[in-house]
């Protein structure tokens, strides 16, 4: 599905906020659209903190996979519940 | 009403995550996402990147959800049940969901902060209890409903069953199956069954949706061979996509096929190139699947004010949860105290499986 330029938008600037992208700016290409598969940006330059972007509680499916997200117990808090 | 069958990513999170993604959607390749709505405490904290998704692929009808915590067996109505029941209604109105599935199996406590999900056995109980969840389900979010099969079990004979009791759940609602492909590889390997032969064993023509994603291996002290496990930080294994063509040519109604991976487990740039080689192999075997007739799903269904319990269930669920964290594999192996398990059937480098991890997340 081709998604709107709006949204493209916000998906580079928040992709951008997290790396960067020096190959495909090289090719003359816009970061995203160089080529699959290739040119995507790095972590390396990420300054956004994580408490901002809470990580995920999916697990895998295998009932063996839980969340690999912090808890209780952890020292930054469970992010389901807000407690620490 | 014929159509292709749609690709699709499931969404996280991550700043890893969005980067690894971004090409597939920049040149128009994702046809389809999937939410787990219940993974934030708040829609708030959702990242505005994925509420612009949310939105735009809503409405576009292509947007599809998918719970984790529910807790579909859990034998005891709970005000977490309740209260997950009041969120996905939220999640619907907020944005336009095609439909929502959930996990066979129960968490293993109350506290879903710090419990994992544990399979069930096929019993006339369990499946009245899971019936009732479901109808509350369907009734909630008024979409159609689907059950995904779970990748672990203690033993081959609830293996065998699953296909047959998720079928017996689904009638009630006329719900649709979430077949993922990489829990059955779990399931096969670790009990010694080939792949096709399990996938036969459900229903197929239930199948609305396909779930891809890699995994890991995991030793064992009780066998040679390792135990597979789902967690979704890998390639997808070159023998499902050897067996994607035949399965979809199996699922006459199968609309989606969606690509599975932890936002958190990008950790090298060969790593993303790999997560957008599967996606783009995967597109190439769908792009060479005939169209397939779109199903009907849903239909009206009657339920009780009061949710069907069980206490005897609940005791048991309660007491296998506590075992695993307290007692020993041969312990639990020899325990006459399950009339909802057979364990003597139990394996035991699944049961030690099942204890490590319970180790590791339960408090």
């Amino acid at each position: 599905m081709k998604i709107s330029k709006l949204l493209l938008a916000t998906l580079i600037a928040s992709s951008m906020a997290c790396g960067e992208t020096p190959k495909a700016e090289e090719n003359g290409a816009t970061p995203f659209t160089a080529v699959k598969g290739k040119d995507v940006p790095t972590m390396t330059n990420c300054t956004i903190p994580p408490p901002e972007v809470p990580a995920p509680l999916t697990p895998g499916n295998d009932s063996l996979t839980p969340p690999p997200a912090p808890r209780h117990s952890d020292p930054e808090g469970c992010p389901a519940c807000g407690m620490g | 009403m014929k159509k292709k069958i749609e690709l699709g990513i499931s969404l996280m999170p991550e700043g890893a995550f969005l980067q690894a993604v971004l090409p597939l959607f920049a040149s128009g390749d994702v046809d389809v996402v999937e939410w787990s709505f219940d993974t934030f405490p708040k829609y708030e904290r959702v990242p505005d990147w994925i509420k612009g998704m949310l939105q735009e692929f809503g409405d576009a009808g292509k947007l599809l959800g998918h719970g984790v915590y529910y807790s579909v067996f859990n034998a005891l109505w709970s005000e977490q049940q309740q209260a997950w029941l009041d969120r996905a209604k939220l999640a619907t109105q907020q944005h336009s969901y095609t439909h929502i599935s959930e996990h066979f199996g129960f968490m293993s406590s109350d506290n879903y902060h710090a419990s994992f999900p544990l399979p069930i056995s096929l019993s006339k109980v369990a499946l009245e209890v899971g019936k009732d969840r479901l109808k509350r389900l369907a009734d909630a979010v008024q979409l159609p409903v689907g059950i995904e099969n779970l990748a672990f079990s203690f033993s081959k004979k609830d293996v065998f069953e699953q296909g047959v009791f998720i079928d017996k759940l689904l009638e009630v609602v006329d719900g649709f199956i979430l077949l993922d492909l990489h829990n059955i590889y779990c399931q096969a390997h670790n009990f010694g069954v080939e792949i096709l032969e399990l996938v036969e064993l459900y229903p197929l023509e239930k199948v609305k949706e396909i779930h891809l994603s890699g995994g890991s291996w995991q030793e064992s002290i009780y066998r040679k061979e390792q135990v597979r496990r789902d967690t979704h930080d890998g390639k997808v294994p070159k023998i499902l996509m050897d067996v994607l063509p035949k399965v979809l040519a199996k699922c006459p109604h199968v609309e989606f096929v969606i690509l599975e991976r932890l936002g958190h487990t990008f950790s090298s740039p060969e790593s993303v190139k790999q997560y957008q080689n599967d996606f783009y192999q995967i597109k190439s075997i769908i792009d060479n699947t005939p169209e397939r007739i779109v199903g009907n799903w849903g239909k009206p269904f009657e339920f009780e004010t009061e949710p069907v319990n069980s206490k005897s269930l609940y005791q048991e669920q309660i007491l296998l949860a506590q075992m695993l964290k307290t007692n020993s594999v041969a312990d639990i192996k020899k325990s006459n105290r399950f009339e909802y398990w057979n364990v003597s059937d139990w394996d035991v480098a699944m049961v030690d499986t099942a204890k490590q991890i319970s180790d590791k997340w339960s408090d």
